[in-house]
């Protein structure tokens, strides 16, 4: 579930990104998520796509574990 | 979900509330606009600013207790609330991501230029994803020991360039040279939105305060404060840099104070700039991050701490991927962040909500007082 919501407000906000570059720049969709994940090693987003991708193991062992202890989020068993 | 047990007192708020409104504010040089007369859209906007924190918490006081996103729920219902809470959530993530990008930005420029922006805010997001998990209680003790040294250390700023001679009055004059209209278009609602409106995100701060009944002059105080010390800030900006170079410096604040030599000793105190910067982003994303992170709760039904870390991962992200390059940076940063994003969730979303708690409120009280003369 903490992954899920995660994607979510990842995947709404990147488009938002996507969104206004198209718009404000004129860019097309391809150009603009090519932009976004602009892999140039002198840029350093890979520290941040790591970083990130830390995060959402970090929230996949939480829900795992959550589930795996058969437990709600506020301690009761389900 | 776990009960809100944290509380925060008056005093605690009261700082809390003025390092978040100087924030980024009093370092990257907002109102340029206004020219020398930036000063006088600043107080403008602080009264402004003071209207805006009064509304907000008299939304609060309808329902003592309830945060924005429990408003939310009460005018709309369930299933509308989770669409809006949503909606604030992006957007507390959204600021965020602006707070941090122009930390980055600063830290690259003054203190670390050979360091990636990259690794900054991502090793800042770390600490503040360890702040939002211990929760608002520790940030609320940790700025009410930092600030007294940030006031003084701003103090301290001041004086030396007093003492160097830098500050030349008549760089302010003359008053009102373009007239009243670009004061006022700075001031609404440029200045209003950026930093003042901004208080939106203690709609789910302010209802934890230990004695909630005086948090409105409490708030309104401190929003005073901060912005008439605002107003003297971005005076002095003008007075010891003049209206062009303060225009052309990214970091106007921290150019102004390169200007200081005394006796050729003591010399770049770029790093009190930087603190008092620090103390300002910590409160300022630390607060948003808290306010998306119980919205988070709110939708989820999850504790808010378990999304703390991937969350504030995805800010680090999103701090960078926002703009390309500082040029595209600065264009989302005027016009299309106050139309998209400010405007809309400061004062939009609010007013709707306004009028449907008032009408609700109304309604509540009248079937209470039509129970109640039946009964009698």
């Amino acid at each position: 579930m903490v992954t899920l919501y995660v994607l979510l407000v990842t995947f709404y906000l990147l488009g938002f990104y996507t969104m206004l570059d198209m718009l404000l720049y004129g860019r097309t969709l391809v150009d603009a998520i090519r932009l976004l994940f602009d892999m140039d090693i002198s840029t350093g987003k890979y520290f941040l796509l790591f970083g990130y991708a830390s995060g959402l193991a970090v929230s996949a062992v939480i829900d795992m574990r959550r589930k795996k202890s058969g437990r709600k989020w506020d301690g009761q068993p389900r | 979900m776990h009960a809100l047990k944290e509380k925060i007192s008056l005093s605690q708020l009261f700082f809390l509330i003025i390092s978040f409104q100087l924030g980024t504010a009093l370092i990257v040089g907002v109102g340029k606009e206004a020219a020398q007369d930036v000063w006088i859209a600043f107080i403008l906007a602080t009264i402004l600013g003071v209207g805006l924190i009064r509304w907000y918490i008299s939304l609060l006081f309808l329902y003592p207790g309830k945060d924005l996103y429990q408003l939310l729920e009460i005018a709309y219902g369930r299933k509308i609330a989770l669409l809006f809470s949503f909606l604030y959530v992006c957007y507390f993530l959204h600021s965020m991501a602006f707070v941090l990008r122009d930390f980055g930005e600063l830290i690259v420029v003054v203190v670390f230029p050979n360091t990636p922006i990259e690794v900054i805010v991502l090793t800042f997001s770390l600490v503040l994803a360890y702040f939002a998990y211990m929760g608002i209680e520790v940030i609320a003790r940790s700025v009410e020991i930092f600030i007294p040294y940030a006031l003084f250390f701003l103090f301290l700023m001041i004086l030396f360039l007093a003492i160097n001679g830098s500050i030349q009055p008549y760089q302010l004059r003359p008053v009102l040279e373009h007239g009243i209209f670009p004061i006022l278009r700075t001031a609404y609602p440029s200045l209003t939105t950026f930093p003042m409106g901004e208080t939106v995100a203690f709609m789910l701060i302010l209802p934890i305060t230990a004695d909630f009944i005086h948090t409105k002059k409490v708030a309104v105080w401190a929003v005073a404060c901060s912005g008439f010390l605002l107003a003297g800030m971005s005076a002095l900006r003008i007075a010891v840099l003049g209206v062009e170079q303060s225009e052309r410096t990214t970091f106007p604040f921290i150019s102004a104070i390169r200007d200081i030599s005394i006796a050729n000793f003591i010399e770049r105190l770029d790093a009190l700039v930087v603190f008092v910067l620090l103390l300002g982003v910590f409160v300022k994303a630390s607060i948003y991050l808290l306010a998306a992170l119980k919205g988070l709760e709110y939708l989820s039904g999850i504790p808010y701490r378990r999304f703390s870390i991937p969350i504030s991962m995805l800010v680090a992200m999103l701090s960078v991927f926002l703009a390309a390059n500082y040029a595209e940076y600065k264009k989302e940063i005027g016009t299309i962040q106050q139309i998209l994003w400010d405007l809309p969730y400061q004062q939009g979303l609010p007013l709707l909500l306004t009028i449907m708690l008032f009408w609700k409120h109304a309604r509540q009280k009248k079937k209470g007082e039509d129970a109640h003369g039946q009964s009698g």
